[in-house]
């Protein structure tokens, strides 16, 4: 082999090397953004949470911030809310919210703030932030987007839930924590049962809160099970209701149309109550299947489950009508926790 | 840009100066592909080059076709051999197997490549050999007694706030001979970089990416009548470093972490006759990892292990080589998922008999161990062996092998997860390897199978909330390597050499032990199908130019192989210009350096940003003394 023959053939072997494919600019495209949007909380510390659309009609499914803003959004996406025209997209792990338009889904405005879990309108200017990290609620001033004042509670907090101007805010040291929103402060605090995990509104004038019971981290025994409470307009228990079991965590949803209301504890088993406690089976998922998250439509009477799998794949999402029939199933993103629907 | 390659290639070409052979340099040359010295018979054995500076992850990242997984410089390293993950490749330092009991991996830019004066890889199972964890291979790690009375070091500076110090002494006097080594390693590690989460992807600096190390390294040996040595080596390294965010992750909780490393062995080589000598081997080793966040309770994680060994070779006749050994391995760790501390025996024995036939010629060995830990047995890992020797230019070698690795502490105790019913895995392989030889010319070709069932993961459990180590799937690993080595003397004193791995590799879920089947037959996420490594010096005079590339294939980030999570390939190329300078007994040398020459934006990890182009400037020194 001569000199010039051994340059060649390095030469080949360096330049066949070289010629990887680059990184490719995300395009911006025109989309009407109207479906079933997932929010995707993304692997923890991955910076992969995202907002995906599936529009039914097209079957397809895409994500919808990184194709309206050409930018991956970040990490733990944890909630969307849709307040006045934009939806608020808090983006937990990565401190911020961004706040996009519903008609284009373009990028309005970014809101720095500690830890944000869940943004609940108050009134047509003023919105509430709960926080993870910080014993404080944020008040956003929905005008300006910018965060005017913090309100001590005491507590982390997770989800609110309005009734009748009082914001109920739950904790984890099962306590519900109570602010009249006309005048930003703290009214009261309410004693709930262990492992308060979630709050929704039953009609005008009750929630409901699922506190999940207490379960042993050495062996994923239940040591105390769960119960549901109905809180009443005077910042009381009215109801306790217990479960049979108990969870780390669940899912519930409330629908006014059949007056039940509807809880997972986390695994592959869908309950229905009544406002009187009585529980019954509404939907046993596939063997494999976890309920992550529960979101009701009264649109369509719909339940729309989402699925979590290994947190390291594409979710799914399933949906019922309140028969228990199962009328769509499709991917979503990774850790698919609720849907927000805009048809 | 590929025209600038060819430009840069071929500048090689042009230098026919007077020059002499690169191994009197003490940047030491190195044979690519080994052909002695495997651990196991019938494996393939790929040399490192020891004498390069920074950490064992950044040497296997520059010349091996290994994936390394890392996040950043100075970060958490471990590596994926065949496809495999992180903890089935065992690293023997001494002989002595290094994975930590806490979690079965070590980190690779733990250890200083200043400590070390030989590295390699063998790929393929070696459990017989190297008992629990080598499921994919091993990488081997070995300090050597050279015994000549000598002053020696290294500095280097580079981009992002690097430095390097090293400074060596050894002593000879008489029998005895002294060797102490110390260390300082920094970096800033403010590299720049493109935020993609950013409109207009700006250009931006890492932040809390600071890395430091200080370390100690004692060695003394004594060689007693001629028939004893005995061999004391002591390593202590100190290791703090920031660990930075992905990007879009807040970096508020301002991570990081505190190691500390102690290694220690005591060996005696005992010469009994002619035929037949007795090792024995006592070591210690101690890591404690501290990590701190603003957001959670500092956590504070230690592990020791006392190694006993005792291993006696034989020649039995012209034909037969027989070897056995005993091991006992004690393991303890104190975490936060078992504050009280668990502790755990391991003891082996170990048995290996070579046949040596003349005609045709030919080499079998046929080893196996059997391991017992907490009165169980684990699975026994026979392991056979073949090399033929086929003409003077053509071997061929070919291994089977069992092997297995334990459930590591975290797996089996960690409250919340922990899980007792945990299996071994069980791995088999099966490789061929061709190695053709000719004057200055190495090719090797390797196909290889492997299989390995109860593959342990952490999967959600009783409801998304909760997860548990479970014995959760069997994977399937397949591939070819290729390796080749070319040496060209252009006149007496310069020559060109050239050497090359490239590695295929598909690494799939054969099945899945769970209701959802959807991930059998996907690659294993974060291990790239095609792997590579080329590298071009040209040596002439007291001067040495390299240009190296390295590709790393396509990867999926998600389990579920989604075209969303495909991290694109990529290739790295590096520059390097030395310069060897000597007086008398004095030999040193300089090196300049220029990584990812083409200012390559690329992601080992999705959403870790890596440097761009940057520089390094490295002199390394050797004085040799005689004592008096």
């Amino acid at each position: 082999m001569n000199i010039n023959k051994f340059g060649c053939i390095v030469a080949a072997t360096l330049i066949a090397f070289s010629s990887c494919k680059k990184d490719e600019n995300l395009t911006v495209e025109t989309e009407n953004y109207k479906g079933i949007f997932v929010v995707n909380e993304g692997g923890f510390a991955k910076s992969n949470g995202s907002i995906g659309l599936y529009k039914p009609g097209t079957k397809t499914y895409f994500d919808a911030f990184k194709k309206a803003n050409g930018l991956p959004l970040g990490d733990i996406v944890q909630s969307m809310s849709l307040i006045g025209s934009n939806y608020y997209i808090v983006v937990n792990n990565s401190n911020k919210i961004e706040v996009v338009s519903q008609s284009e889904f373009k990028s309005v405005a970014t809101i720095l703030t500690p830890s944000p879990r869940y943004v609940l309108s108050v009134s047509s200017s003023k919105a509430y932030i709960s926080n993870f990290y910080n014993n404080s609620i944020k008040v956003l001033n929905l005008t300006t987007k910018s965060i005017t004042k913090s309100i001590e509670i005491y507590h982390n907090s997770d989800q609110m839930a309005l009734m009748n101007k009082k914001v109920f805010i739950t904790t984890f040291d099962n306590k519900l924590m109570v602010l009249n929103s006309a005048n930003d402060s703290l009214v009261d605090s309410i004693s709930t049962a262990s492992g308060l995990s979630k709050i929704v509104n039953v009609g005008t004038s009750k929630l409901a809160v699922l506190c999940a019971g207490v379960v042993d981290w050495n062996n994923g025994s239940v040591i105390e099970n769960g119960k549901i409470q109905i809180i009443n307009d005077s910042n009381k228990v009215e109801n306790s209701f217990a479960l049979s079991s108990g969870s780390y965590g669940g899912s519930m949803v409330y629908s006014s149309s059949t007056g039940y209301i509807y809880f997972s504890l986390g695994n592959n088993m869908i309950y229905k109550m009544s406002l009187s406690g009585v529980v019954s089976e509404f939907k046993t998922l596939d063997a494999g299947r976890n309920v992550y998250g529960l979101t009701y439509n009264a649109a369509n009477s719909s339940l729309y489950v989402t699925d979590a799998g290994d947190f390291n794949s594409a979710g799914k999402v399933i949906v019922y009508d309140l028969s228990g029939n199962k009328t769509l199933e499709f991917d979503g993103g990774i850790a698919p926790n609720a849907v927000l629907i805009n048809e | 840009m590929k025209a600038l390659l060819l430009i840069l290639t071929s500048l090689f070409f042009p230098f026919l100066h007077a020059a002499k052979e690169g191994d009197t340099s003490i940047w030491r040359s190195f044979e690519l592909i080994a052909t002695k010295g495997n651990v196991n018979s019938g494996s393939v054995k790929i040399n490192l080059p020891s004498s390069q500076d920074g950490s064992l992850a950044d040497v296997l990242n520059k010349n091996s076709a290994l994936f390394i997984k890392y996040y950043s410089p100075g970060s958490l390293a471990s590596t994926s051999m065949r496809g495999m993950g992180a903890q089935h490749t065992a690293i023997l330092w001494n002989g002595i197997n290094l994975q930590s009991c806490m979690n079965s991996i070590l980190d690779l830019n733990l250890l200083p490549m200043f400590f070390l004066d030989k590295a390699s890889i063998e790929t393929g199972a070696n459990a017989a050999a190297c008992g629990n964890g080598a499921i994919a291979g091993a990488i081997i790690l070995n300090n050597e007694s050279k015994e000549n009375s000598k002053v020696y070091g290294e500095i280097g500076t580079g981009s992002f706030g690097q430095f390097n110090f090293g400074l060596g002494l050894s002593v000879k006097l008489n029998k005895l001979f002294l060797n102490t080594r110390i260390l300082n390693r920094q970096a800033q590690n403010d590299f720049e970089y493109y935020n993609i989460f950013k409109a207009d992807k700006p250009i931006e600096r890492m932040q809390n990416n600071q890395f430091s190390q200080n370390g100690f390294m004692q060695e003394a040996s004594i060689s007693l009548k001629s028939k004893h040595f005995f061999y004391f080596n002591y390593w202590y390294l100190e290791t703090k470093r920031q660990l930075p965010s992905a990007l879009g992750v807040s970096l508020l909780a301002k991570e990081h972490q505190d190691d500390y490393n102690t290694l220690m062995l005591l060996k005696h080589d005992y010469k009994i006759n002619s035929k037949s000598s007795l090792i024995n081997k006592l070591a210690y080793t101690s890591e404690n990892i501290n990590y701190f966040n603003l957001y959670y309770p500092d956590a504070y994680n230690a592990a020791k292990s006392v190694i006993v060994e005792s291993e006696f070779k034989t020649q039995l006749n012209r034909s037969f080589e027989f070897s056995t050994s005993i091991n006992n391995t004690y393991q303890k760790a104190w975490t936060d998922g078992y504050r009280p501390g668990i502790d755990r025996n391991l003891s082996s024995v170990f048995a290996k008999i070579t046949w040596f036939v003349k005609s045709p010629k030919l080499k079998i060995s046929f080893a196996d161990r059997q391991l017992v830990y907490e009165s169980k047995l684990a699975p026994v890992t026979p392991d056979l062996g073949i090399e033929f020797q086929a003409s003077k230019s053509l071997k061929i070698k070919s291994n089977a092998a069992y092997s297995f690795r334990l459930p590591s502490f975290n797996d089996l105790y960690w409250q919340g997860g922990g899980n007792l019913n945990l299996l071994p895995e069980k791995g088999k392989k099966l490789e061929v390897s061709l190695e053709y030889k000719l004057k200055n010319f190495k090719g090797g070709l390797t196909g290889f199978f492997h299989h390995v069932d109860n593959w342990i993961l952490w999967v959600p459990s009783g409801g998304a909330s909760s997860w548990k180590a479970t014995n959760a799937k069997e994977i399937e690993s397949k591939g070819f390597e290729f390796a080749t080595e070319y040496k060209y003397l252009i006149s007496p004193n310069s020559f060109l050499k050239f050497y090359g791995r490239y590695q295929f590799v598909l690494s799939v879920n054969t099945d899945v032990y769970g209701a959802d089947k959807s991930l059998v037959g996907k690659q294993l996420f974060y291990t790239p199908k095609q792997t590579g490594i080329a590298n071009i010096q040209y040596l002439f005079g007291k001067n040495r130019v390299s240009l190296s590339t390295t590709l790393t294939g396509s990867r999926y980030s998600t389990a579920d192989n989604h075209a969303d999570g495909l991290l694109p390939a990529y290739s790295l190329f590096n520059f390097s210009l030395a310069r060897d300078i000597y007086y008398k007994t004095f030999k040193s040398s300089i090196e300049f350096t220029i990584s990812n020459l083409l200012n390559t934006n690329y992601y080992v990890f999705e959403n870790r940003p890596m440097p761009l182009r940057n520089y390094q400037l490295t002199y390394k020194f050797n004085i040799n003394y005689e004592h008096k």
